[in-house]
């Protein structure tokens, strides 16, 4: 390790002990599923502890119709979606938020549908102009800041294929929404508890966020 | 004689996901098949068992679909969770992706064809192959055989069918041409940048395009 990145690695340490992170979970777990509900309920005692400031969103429970494709909230009511539903909460807790966690068991190498509903809903979150950069060409961003983006996906057991799309998906997604800092961990819902912990652990620990 | 489901995955209708499956239905029914053809998230709405039943009645279901935030959309993804959970789907019944994307490269529709083949796989679908385009504003309005711009598209979608109907998969060819650029990246970010001026222009909307309404 170089000292600049020892550097890094402490400053990382020391904001995640000091400041005061403010924190949206988009929870995209079912009633049924228990492997993701366990790794919901240790989530959320690992942010609680650490005194976060934490949004939980459990997207079950939550008013949220599919996005129909319209593109108003690109051209008709610029950055707010025309559903008047709990899609508007979201988005404004998107944007007030230092870093989003979104939350699901791995479908098929993607998000679950839940909280991909909640997804499909936040493209007024940018322009819908095109803009050709390093990173390739991107939707332009309506904001000035975006939260970081930490997407945990639990899996009943480790699929390399599903897994690769996954994590292909979430960074595809970190790109669209202009997350300072993207990341992905996959838990298996068999795992022990204390290993899930720690692997929850070290993921929120390292995120760089932008305040 | 092949009992085809062209299923919309777009929620709406009338765009370029709709055109791709407009133009995949009347294509089949020239060769002869018998088309059912399905917005998906109509009948899903209307009838999910319905939708079901023929998902499971067809010998060849083909998927049009937009790309939303980088995969499938919400809606395409709460069938996927359903269809799995149903005992009997798992016929062999060959399955054809077809998507598109607004972004200028095709590899954006990549991951959404990717998730669709591991469904099949797990349902025990025969996954015919998928077909991805980007620059999907190209399609926009119209149907697809009267637009120069969509040449190669119908040219890759129909090479792609025709092999389905013989039971194989879908040639590599097929895969190219489909997903051949319509413009010049450069050409196609002026095409689109220009399409929502015209369209905010439209909806009086283009004073209020940069509106920050959810500032902090």
């Amino acid at each position: 390790m170089s000292p600049r990145q020892v550097c890094e690695a402490l400053c990382q340490a020391l904001a995640y002990e000091n400041d005061v992170m403010k924190v949206l979970v988009l929870d995209g777990s079912t009633a049924e599923d228990a492997g993701v509900l366990g790794v919901a309920g240790t989530l959320k005692e690992l942010l609680i502890r650490s005194g976060h400031q934490l949004e939980w969103m459990e997207l079950r429970g939550m008013t949220l119709d599919p996005c129909a494709g319209c593109t108003s909230c690109w051209d008709r009511t610029p950055g707010i979606c025309v559903k008047e539903d709990d899609g508007r909460t979201i988005g404004g807790a998107w944007m007030s938020s230092d870093l989003v966690i979104l939350l699901g068991r791995i479908t098929f190498g993607g998000y679950p549908s839940l909280l991909k509903r909640a997804l499909d809903r936040q493209a007024g979150l940018l322009l819908p102009y095109y803009l050709s950069g390093k990173e390739g060409v991107v939707h332009m961003p309506r904001y000035e800041r975006y939260p970081s983006i930490l997407a945990i996906g639990v899996c009943s057991e480790y699929s390399q294929e599903e897994d690769e799309t996954f994590k292909r998906i979430v960074a595809q997604n970190g790109m669209t929404f202009k997350a300072l800092h993207t990341r992905v961990k996959i838990v298996c819902a068999e795992e022990r508890e204390e290993t899930t912990r720690e692997i929850i652990e070290s993921s929120v620990m390292g995120m760089k966020v932008r305040r | 004689m092949t009992n085809a489901l062209v299923l919309n995955g777009s929620p709406s209708d009338g765009g370029a996901s709709s055109a791709l499956a407009d133009h995949a239905a009347s294509y089949l029914m020239e060769k002869g098949a018998t088309v059912v053809q399905l917005n998906m998230l109509a009948a899903m709405r209307m009838d999910i068992s319905g939708l079901l039943n023929s998902c499971e009645a067809a010998d060849l279901i083909v998927l049009s679909f937009p790309v939303f935030m980088g995969s499938l959309p919400s809606h395409v993804i709460e069938w996927m969770e359903i269809a799995s959970q149903r005992e009997g789907m798992g016929k062999g019944t060959a399955f054809l992706a077809v998507g598109q994307g607004a972004h200028p490269s095709p590899a954006e529709v990549d991951p959404a064809i990717r998730c669709l083949e591991h469904f099949c796989r797990h349902i025990g679908w025969r996954w015919a192959g998928g077909l991805g385009m980007g620059m999907g504003l190209v399609l926009e309005k119209g149907p697809l055989e009267r637009r120069r711009a969509a040449r190669h598209t119908v040219a890759g979608l129909d090479m792609a069918l025709e092999a389905v109907m013989k039971g194989e998969a879908t040639p590599e060819a097929a895969r190219k041409r489909f997903s051949r650029r319509a413009k010049t990246t450069f050409a196609y970010l002026m095409f689109a940048n220009r399409y929502w001026k015209r369209r905010s222009k439209r909806n009086r909307s283009h004073d209020r395009m940069m509106d920050r309404p959810l500032m902090r």
